[in-house]
């Protein structure tokens, strides 16, 4: 039996990171009993390890609830949960087009930051019903009439009337409760007509395979029915559907504006598409749905694992990754210093982190992470145009005609007293000033061009740092722009270590390689030998540094006869050995390709 | 050659930089302790009744705690069990201060003829810091009693790295000890060691450690003092008057068999042709028990053959400056040491050992001997 769709409400919640977008989750699912309270860990739908702790959401999810309205009527509600991070604009755009409203957190506290505006501009063009939400009303500091006239200003959408809400207390939720029945519109759609539904995320279940999570559009969908993949033309038999609740529980069928995930008999996830449409194989849909543009890796990185012999387990695991994060990108590449690994590429710096620690802490694997890059693109004499992501791959000086880089605009939003300091900061990183305006009398929203290989390293941890923690900051490529570019290398006891070599701007080379050099100097240990640290620009050494020979490394010490002790001793420092990389003579700890980026 | 180890494991107080089994405890404690010994001694007399033991070595904790009966009679118990050669070296360690004529007379009633001194320092802002109970000027008065009850086997042992120490704290110590005509000194760098009071000091950072490159400078003074002085380095931290060498830690470098009793004691022997290490337990409580109920108090033992032992045989044959003769290692273990190590001794430096008749370290190889063991081994 389908479930009367003007009783469905789809819809998703946007907020900037800490502003309580997870904790609403948690009250709404305690409040319409779809958790016993017993069940409640905080923030249920951060299933990731990583999730929780640094408090962000990364991957969608959805619950489905059921709440009695005062009108008497059982709605069903589908949340779908969205990441916040300016990296995941992809994440959000595809969880947006499943719903038909848009809850819009704003921390009363804080007020709107850049994150929340780009992923509320996302909502208005996916045609979301927005409904603001002001939170953390309990705090002393908080200032709900200022989070509403910044609604009203910047986003220009009524919010007089906008829930004021403690998502940790639970003050007012029940409110939102209401404001999701008579604010979000129902489903369209017909469940009379074909089958059709939109991926908007695939998982891997270790029991029931590649799973899809849909929202359907049209018609229904059940066990046993045999569906079209629109995009490759594959048909499936449908195994199994399902709704969350937020655990996966099967259904009879799922019908026109439900949301729900699809088990069919697909072997990979690879079959399956975000953004594809399905349909019924015996009586297909027309047309398929818009689907999504597809996300481009801005930021790419070798990734190796730190013992040669664990590479194919670390393309298995990239592969399992890979499966429902369609904006990561993996290809094999070889590295002189670290031997066989791959090639990824990332939304963003951020997007890098999390991938790295989940392969790390999810698939148990020990990894070297070498310097990140973007994309940049090289025009030769001879005409011919190539992108490089990795520097290692530059063609020879004396081909190249001019080389061009990603440059993102990029909005900041601060209070007032850190405007100097922040445009020092976009200054120091090649940016070029653009705009400036008032949001609210206190606080300012700045826009810059700068390049994006200013800003992949450290920049957002400079501007929190630099704001006390209060600036936010969002970006958008803008273009590619001829730029005077350098390839910065470094040699070690007269080896090039191809892991450390960097493209940056001519100006920067000289700092930038006198800063490395320093920092390789630290993080080298010394060992039986003098080891000469050379930045290079082509042919031209720029800067040298060199780590002393140990001179001493022996137990001086008497154990008498407990042989044992000082054989431990001994494993211990041939394990620490076996985890440094050898460049020619020279062995490299395998934090040291990292460690080069922290640097101030 | 065989040594025996006995492990007095008692301790008027604990030093801040110690970890070995140790403890603070009364004289029933220790009495109760000296009786299982003893029969622990007859036990193991009882399995090793055909060796001819070289050497004896009580150790601790501080040995010279216990009261002179009852060092005479382990001393006795020993003799009556075990077969010890004539001219055997029989040490017992001594703290500075903890030794009267009364003692030393009674050591060498029972046979004694080497003595060790855990001296660590001459300066006694230093013997504070690291929390010794004793001061210089009780460590002269003890070594004039040592050398009037008949005593001429003396060590000393000096410690450098120590927090706050200067070169020239260590130089004024290496001087003193010179002056007073040793027969044998050791060296030692201090080594913080986990679960010490130290540990947690340098941690919270009040206290500071002598840089690299410092306690480099100290470790090149102790060899080039000491060596003026007349004293040859055999060991990478032991210095001896000629042929004053220890003979009983010679016997852990050369590989030898040595049997240890008493709590935490440790063993090696060769049983029915297999090389196998034994371990006692560490706590007094359940070495006293096993004792009673007539056990040998073994917590732990491990046999070593093939390549296993003879990376043992390298790591401490290595420790010493004269290394290990190549056909030793080839009598052993029936194996060349060629064929076994020569494609990894490519992997070390040339200048760092030397090959003849015997493979050893030259000085640079000797101060590196961690790196090497690690390619090598």
């Amino acid at each position: 039996m389908a479930y009367d769709k003007s009783l469905i409400r789809n819809f998703c919640i946007i907020a900037h990171i800490d502003h309580g977008k997870s904790t609403l989750a948690d009250r709404m699912l305690e409040m319409t009993d779809t958790v016993e309270l017993r069940d409640m860990s905080d923030q249920l739908l951060d299933t990731m390890d990583i999730e929780k702790e640094r408090g962000i959401t990364i991957k969608a999810t959805a619950v489905r609830m059921f709440y009695t309205h005062k009108d008497g009527k059982r709605y069903m509600f589908n949340l779908i949960d969205t990441p916040g991070h300016v990296d995941f604009t992809y994440e959000v755009s595809r969880s947006l087009a499943a719903c038909e409203g848009a809850i819009l957190i704003v921390d009363a506290t804080q007020g709107i930051e850049a994150q929340t505006l780009a992923n509320c501009y996302l909502a208005v063009d996916n045609d979301l019903e927005i409904l603001p939400v002001i939170n953390k009303i309990d705090l002393p500091s908080a200032s709900p009439e200022n989070a509403i006239h910044e609604i009203e200003d910047v986003i220009g959408i009524p919010a007089e009337d906008a829930p004021q809400i403690s998502a940790k207390t639970g003050q007012n939720v029940q409110q939102v409760l209401s404001m999701i029945v008579e604010g979000v519109p129902a489903p369209k759609g017909d469940e009379n007509a074909p089958f059709k539904a939109l991926i908007f995320d695939c998982v891997y279940d270790n029991y029931k395979g590649a799973l899809s999570f849909v929202r359907v559009v049209d018609g229904s969908v059940k066990k046993g029915m045999t569906i079209k993949s629109m995009a490759t033309g594959n048909t499936f038999e449908v195994t199994e559907v399902g709704i969350f609740t937020p655990s996966l529980s099967p259904t009879s069928d799922l019908s026109a504006g439900e949301v729900g995930y699809i088990s069919a008999s697909i072997k990979s996830v690879a079959e399956t598409k975000v953004g594809d449409t399905l349909t019924d194989a015996d009586n297909p849909t027309k047309e398929p749905l818009p689907g999504y543009k597809q996300a481009m890796p801005m930021v790419f990185c070798g990734i190796y694992p730190a013992d040669g012999a664990h590479y194919d387990d670390l393309r298995e695991s990239l592969e399992k990754l890979a499966l429902n994060d369609a904006s990561l990108s993996f290809e094999p590449e070889t590295s002189v210093a670290l031997g066989f690994g791959f090639r990824c590429g990332f939304l963003g710096l951020l997007h890098m982190e999390i991938i790295s620690e989940r392969l790390e802490r999810e698939f148990d694997l020990d990894l070297v992470t070498t310097v990140p890059s973007v994309v940049y693109k090289i025009t030769k004499f001879d005409g011919e145009e190539i992108a490089i992501d990795n520097p290692t791959n530059l063609p020879s000086v004396t081909e190249i005609d001019y080389m061009s880089e990603p440059v993102v605009t990029a909005n900041i939003m601060t209070p007032k007293d850190y405007v100097g300091t922040i445009m020092e900061l976009c200054q120091e990183r090649r940016g070029v000033f653009i705009d400036m305006t008032y949001i609210e009398e206190t606080r300012v929203n700045l826009q810059y061009e700068i390049p994006l290989n200013e800003i992949i390293y450290d920049f957002f941890d400079q501007l929190k740092s630099r704001s006390r923690g209060y600036a936010s900051f969002d970006y958008e490529f803008k273009e590619y722009v001829r730029s005077d570019l350098v390839k910065l290398d470094f040699l070690l006891n007269g080896d090039m270590c191809d892991a450390l070599s960097t493209i940056v701007h001519k100006t920067k080379a000289y700092n930038k390689g006198r800063a490395v050099a320093e920092k390789l100097k630290d993080v080298i240990p010394r060992q039986q030998f003098e080891i000469p640290i050379q930045a290079a620009i082509g042919g031209k050494i720029i800067a040298r540094e060199t780590v002393k020979a140990v001179r001493k490394d022996v137990l001086a010490k008497c154990y008498g006869g407990d042989i044992t002790r000082k054989k431990k001793l001994l494993e211990k420092q041939k394990e620490g050995k076996k985890r440094m990389r050898q460049v020619g003579t020279v062995a490299l700890p395998s934090d040291a390709f990292m460690s080069v980026l922290r640097i101030n | 050659m065989t040594g025996l180890y006995i492990h007095i494991p008692f301790c008027v107080h604990k030093c801040s930089y110690c970890d070995f089994v140790s403890y603070v405890c009364d004289q029933t404690v220790r009495e109760e302790y000296v009786q299982s010994l003893i029969c622990e001694i007859r036990m193991a007399g009882e399995i090793y009744r055909d060796r001819a033991i070289n050497t004896v070595f009580l150790g601790g904790g501080t040995p010279c705690i216990l009261l002179p009966a009852q060092t005479k009679r382990i001393m006795c118990a020993l003799r009556d069990s075990f077969n010890i050669c004539v001219d055997a070296e029989i040490t017992v360690e001594c703290n500075p201060g903890a030794v009267d004529s009364e003692k030393l007379n009674a050591y060498s009633e029972c046979g004694i003829n080497r003595l060790s001194f855990g001296l660590q320092s001459a300066s006694d802002r230093l013997l504070k810091a690291i929390s010794r109970i004793h001061t210089f000027s009780d460590f002269i008065q003890s070594i004039e009693h040592a050398k009037r009850a008949g005593f001429s086997n003396i060590n000393a042992d000096i410690m450098y790295g120590l927090p706050s120490q200067s070169i020239s704290e260590l130089a004024e110590t290496i001087s003193a000890v010179c002056e007073m005509r040793l027969a044998h000194v050791s060296a030692y760098s201090l080594i913080v060691e986990e679960n010490t009071p130290l540990y947690s000091s340098l941690m919270c950072g009040s206290i500071a450690l002598p840089d690299e490159d410092t306690e480099y400078e100290m470790h090149t003074l102790c060899q080039k003092k000491l060596e003026s002085a007349g004293y040859r380095r055999y060991e990478i931290s032991n210095y001896a008057k000629q042929d004053m060498e220890c003979r009983h830690n010679l016997i852990y470098w050369n590989s030898d068999e040595y049997i240890g009793l008493g709590a935490n004691a440790h063993s090696a022997v060769w049983e029915r042709g297999v090389w196998t290490r034994y371990e006692n337990f560490s706590s007094i409580g359940d070495y006293v028990s096993a004792v009673r109920e007539g056990r040998l108090p073994i917590v732990r033992r491990e046999h070593l053959w093939g390549y296993d032992a003879q990376a043992e045989y390298v790591m401490l044959g290595l420790r010493k400056t004269d290394g290990f003769l190549l056909s030793d290692f080839e009598d052993r273990f029936s194996e060349k040491f060629d064929t076994v190590f020569g494609e990894r001794l490519e992997r070390v430096e040339k200048s760092l050992y030397v090959k003849n008749e015997r493979f050893y370290l030259t000085d640079r190889g000797l101060d590196l001997q961690n790196m090497i063991l690690c390619e090598l081994l």
